[in-house]
């Protein structure tokens, strides 16, 4: 575009001097198609590579100017309806291009973009000698032209001085001579002056007529001497008000103040001409940013006779310039400032332009990275995926991509990055050079990286702990555990060891293989071959180590390996890490793991091992701990059932000596009570008072043994027998009693008072064992009368809600504390369970405080048995039954009082 | 009356058991002949009229046997078991008496056929009226099946 106005410029310039004017239009016409051609192609090329709309921006303005142009061309010939051939070819041409270029929009334009580059190039070419020889002819006629006007312009004025001279020198002599001549000279003159009038009507026709350039002449002082439309337009002036006035009222008052308009004037007289930008002011007084020619106007002698100046606003183009310059700048600005790094890069790699944020990310100066490409610097193991991605750009396959890779840093450190490229192809579509972004994400990606390797850490720990806690056996454990860490560490091998120390032998516990390493499981191994100094020596080293921040640890420091894994991996082996294991303050073992690989383990690794052989630890402690508590209560239990089969045992004897009591003692009691009886009845005539009362007392010796051997049974049996508790009414068990005892009570008299009410309550018991009670109760409460008193006995029952808490401490009671398991009173409910009591009152000789916890005993008797017979046992049969109904028995005595009994029973619920 | 009708056994290994219960017999005038064996073994032969006890006319098979339960040889629940498998002599009354009250032992005897479970009483004067009821009852009033049928 710059040269297409340069182009106008000069145009105008030559306009003073031009004729042939439809030649000049169209060569100028020509030369602008041109022009604008190359900068509709241009702007059309940059926006099919980039497809940025940015770059159709001189293709519209070219197409603007086109329009321009051709209409200029076409107002000016209709102004000189000569009808030039070369105008036909050129109209021809003209259209033709404008047809080409305003062909569809940017988009067609670009899908057209090879066949109307074709047509142009054709186009071009067969314009190209036309221009050429336009060029000749004009030139050729230039100077025909020139010469003519001269020579109009010296002759005239020769002739004119020669007629002038004649005339006075020869007025008198040939005044009809010269008169002649004067005419022929008048005539003449007239001719030329005619000639000249009609190019100057020319001349001020185009300058008229052009709008767009203030052109306007000076004379010599620089006051105005003619003014175009273009200069009324451009300046504000008309012409009436401005021809006359100094050109200086143009300019700014500095410039003024400067003596730059003088200066402009000197210098274009001086050099021929004068052209700069400048501002210039209008008559409203705005300014505007002018394009300035000045060319002095010099007659055939030589003298100054003015000047032309040609001026053009072009604030519009500076403005676009500052814009384009600034934009330029901004784009510089963005390039070298942005916060990611940013680079062009050679389609084989080499860096092209980089920027500084790039040369900070990667380490190096802007020379030496120029002087590598991105393979020098990439990271191995990320190169072939980028380089994937080249291909496939390079191949159109995709337009970019974007990846995380790492670059090695001058200084070899490792960095991540975010890569995002693309390709900029030349106009013809080949590759041209790649635009990479580089966004440093080593900070994010180390977050990530700790991030992630610490979530795994913990979800290894978390599952180690699930595993120790649900694994049965140490063995189980420790390889749940090794499995586990073998998802975060490799090894080819990892174990446990346990130390024996006093054995001097180590255990493997559990073991973890992969690959050909020999399998040691459950393998007994000397102690030495560990080497414990040398284990500790790894604890210190590690804490050493965690200190630091290396990411591959020197394992030099070992002078050798243990001798396990010498053997273990022998020459293949490449890393290892051994870690004690302490249980508590005890040093128990190792964990190790190795691998054929060098420098297999990092810092990472180490601290995941050494927090697994942590857990590992403690669950080899906890396990232990288990097992010893699993193998006491395993004693405890042995014991417990060697216990039980004795007691077992003694409770087999007894129920033998129980029933051998029953069976054996009896027989030599039936023959004593038996034969001492046939004495006295077959033999009493034989024998004296004296022997038929020994007799006598044998055979009530022999009866009272079998009464007591009746109730010890009674008494042994209701330990063995099954109680099974149902509810019992207390009142229907206490009639039966009566009944059976009816004989007894009716003989002593017996006064029995029953309180009904009460006794309609049922507890829960054995029904057989309470009759056996409360019988025993009974025949007792008439037994310990004195003999000149009535016995009275008195039953009575009453709910409590209370319990072994807060019975009164008076008195006598003799409720075990314990249960048997399945009754209801061992249950939660316990405190509020309702129990009956059953009240048997008597009005007997009364029990003394003291003895009243000793009469519930087996064979404890208060009296002699002449006084009270009995055999001790009939209150031991009463506690005894009742508790194991899960009640209670106590007294309430006093001597000579009578006593009261009672029995405790739970209370059996209504049945539902 | 045939000494077979008339045959009670009795299968008590205490001499003195044995003495009282022949003179509660005798003081009871049970007409009856008791024969007494010591033994269940003995029983068990005299039942079947095996070895010394195969003359059947001095060793009948018996109206009632009074049978005790521990004996010597073989168990007054073993010579239970036995009897009441042999075609001829299942029907045979037996009554047992032992010494044992324990529940156990009653239970048992009436599993295996006992017709009847008294307990051998201290006092004679019981035992005397235990035989008197048993002679009423078991040899009197009640209507035997012929042992011989099967």
């Amino acid at each position: 575009m710059t040269l297409l106005r340069v182009a106008q410029e000069k145009f105008k310039h030559k306009l003073p001097r031009a004729f042939a004017l439809p030649l000049r239009l169209m060569l100028i016409l020509a030369g602008v198609l041109l022009w604008q051609l190359g900068d509709m192609k241009t702007g059309r090329c940059e926006y099919i590579v980039t497809s940025n709309k940015n770059f159709l921006e001189p293709y519209r303005q070219a197409s603007t100017s086109i329009d321009w142009a051709f209409n200029d061309a076409s107002r000016l010939i209709s102004h000189n309806p000569t009808k030039n051939p070369h105008f036909t070819r050129w109209q021809c041409y003209v259209q033709q291009i404008i047809y080409l270029s305003k062909q569809g929009g940017a988009d067609q334009a670009y899908t057209t973009n090879a066949q109307s580059k074709q047509r142009i190039d054709t186009i071009r070419g067969q314009v190209a000698p036309l221009i050429q020889t336009e060029h000749r002819q004009r030139l050729a006629q230039t100077q025909i032209g020139k010469n003519i006007t001269w020579l109009v312009i010296g002759s005239s004025i020769s002739l004119t001085i020669g007629v002038a001279t004649l005339i006075l020198f020869f007025t008198r002599r040939q005044l009809m001579a010269v008169s002649e001549n004067y005419r022929h000279a008048l005539a003449s003159y007239q001719e030329q002056t005619k000639a000249l009038r009609e190019s100057e009507e020319l001349k001020s026709l185009l300058v008229e007529g052009v709008k767009d350039y203030a052109i306007f002449m000076l004379d010599p002082n620089g006051y105005i001497v003619s003014w175009n439309a273009g200069a009324e337009r451009i300046k504000g002036y008309r012409p009436e008000e401005i021809i006359g006035q100094h050109f200086s009222r143009f300019f700014t008052a500095e410039d003024i103040e400067q003596g730059k308009p003088e200066r402009e004037l000197q210098v274009a007289a001086a050099a021929g001409r004068f052209e700069e930008e400048g501002w210039r002011v209008r008559k409203d007084g705005s300014q505007f940013w002018a394009n300035v020619l000045i060319t002095a106007l010099r007659d055939k002698a030589g003298s100054l006779s003015g000047f032309a100046k040609v001026t053009r606003d072009i604030t519009e183009r500076k403005g676009a310039e500052e814009a384009l310059r600034e934009s330029e700048q901004r784009f510089r600005a963005t390039f070298e400032q942005a916060a990611v790094g940013i680079a062009h890069v050679s389609t084989d790699g080499q860096w092209l332009m980089v920027n500084q944020k790039l040369c900070d990310i990667v380490g190096y100066t802007r020379e030496e990275l120029l002087k590598l490409t991105f393979q020098d610097i990439t990271y191995p193991d990320d190169l072939d995926s980028d380089l994937a991605y080249v291909r496939k750009v390079l191949a159109d396959e995709i337009q970019a991509y974007s990846m995380e890779k790492r670059y090695i840093r001058k200084d070899a450190s490792l960095i991540w990055i975010n890569l995002t490229v693309s390709l900029v192809r030349e106009p013809l579509g080949e590759p041209k050079y790649f635009i990479s972004v580089i966004e440093d994400i080593n900070n994010r990606k180390q977050a990530e990286l700790a991030l992630h390797s610490s979530t795994q850490r913990l979800e290894t720990l978390q599952q180690i702990d699930r595993t120790i806690l649900a694994a049965q056996s140490l063995k189980e454990i420790v390889h749940a555990a090794l499995s586990r860490m073998s998802r975060f560490v490799f090894s080819e091998q990892s174990f446990v060891v346990l130390f024996d120390f006093e054995n001097s032998e180590a255990h493997v516990v559990a073991e973890k293989l992969t690959g050909n390493w020999q399998l040691l499981q459950n393998a007994t191994l000397p102690i030495t071959d560990f080497i414990p100094a040398e284990v500790l020596k790894v604890k210190t080293e590690q804490e050493k180590l965690e200190n630091e921040e290396s990411d591959v640890l020197p394992f030099a420091f070992f002078l050798d390996y243990p001798p396990i894994l010498q053997r273990q991996g022998g020459e293949g082996m490449g890393s290892y890490i051994s870690l004690p294991l302490f249980a508590g303050e005890e040093f128990i073992g190792e964990l190790i793991l190795a691998t054929s690989q060098r420098a297999a383990f990092n810092s990472q690794h180490l601290q995941i091992v050494s927090e697994v052989a942590n857990q590992i630890a403690i669950a080899i402690h906890q396990a232990q701990l288990r097992e010893q508590l699993q193998r006491k209560a395993a004693e405890l239990e042995q014991r417990v059932a060697e216990r039980t089969a004795e007691l077992q045992e003694a409770n087999a004897e007894l129920e033998a000596f129980a029933y051998s009591v029953s069976h054996d003692l009896r027989a030599p009691l039936r023959a004593m009570q038996g034969f001492s009886q046939a004495l006295l009845e077959d033999y009493a005539d034989q024998m004296d008072s004296l022997g038929q009362e020994y007799a006598q007392r044998i055979s009530g010796a022999a009866q009272r043994m079998e009464t007591l051997i009746q109730e010890l049974l009674a008494y042994s049996s209701l330990g063995r027998t099954e109680m099974k508790l149902q509810p019992v009414n207390l009142a229907s068990v206490v009639r039966y009693v009566i009944t059976q005892i009816e004989d007894e009570f009716r003989e002593r008299q017996v006064l029995v008072t029953l309180e009904e009410e009460g006794l309609q309550m049922s507890v829960l018991a054995h029904r057989t064992t309470l009759v056996q009670v409360i019988t025993n109760l009974l025949t007792n409460a008439v037994k310990f009368v004195a003999s000149d008193v009535q016995p009275q006995v008195r039953l009575w029952a009453e709910e409590r809600y209370d319990n072994l808490l807060n019975s009164s401490a008076e008195e006598v009671q003799t409720g075990r504390e314990e249960l048997p398991p399945n009754h209801p009173k061992s249950s939660s409910a316990f405190l509020n369970f309702n129990m009956v009591r059953l009240w048997i009152e008597d009005n007997g000789i009364g029990i003394n405080l003291e003895h009243q916890d000793r009469i519930f005993r087996v064979f404890e008797r208060l009296h002699g048995i002449e006084t009270y017979p009995g055999n001790g046992i009939g209150l031991a049969i009463v506690r005894k039954g009742i508790e194991r109904m899960g009640g209670r028995v106590g007294v309430h005595s006093e001597v000579a009082q009578g006593s009261r009994f009672w029995i405790e029973l739970p209370k059996a619920e209504k049945q539902k | 009356m045939s000494i077979a009708e008339n045959t009670i056994l009795l299968v008590e290994d205490d001499p003195n058991d044995v003495l009282l219960i022949q003179r509660a017999f005798r003081k009871a005038n049970v007409k009856h002949h008791l024969l007494v064996l010591e033994d269940g073994e003995a029983a068990v032969l005299y039942l079947s009229g095996k070895d010394r006890y195969q003359d059947r006319d001095r060793y009948p098979l018996p109206r009632l046997m009074l049978l005790d339960i521990r004996l010597p040889r073989k168990s007054g629940f073993e010579v239970l078991t036995w009897l009441r498998q042999q075609p001829g002599l299942k029907r045979l009354p037996v009554v047992v008496l032992a010494s044992s009250t324990e529940n156990g032992d009653i239970k048992q005897a009436y599993n295996l056929g006992a017709n009847s479970y008294l307990v051998k009483p201290v006092a004679f004067d019981v035992l005397l009226e235990m035989v008197k009821t048993l002679n009423l009852y078991w040899l009197l009033f009640n209507e035997k099946s012929r042992v011989e049928d099967n």
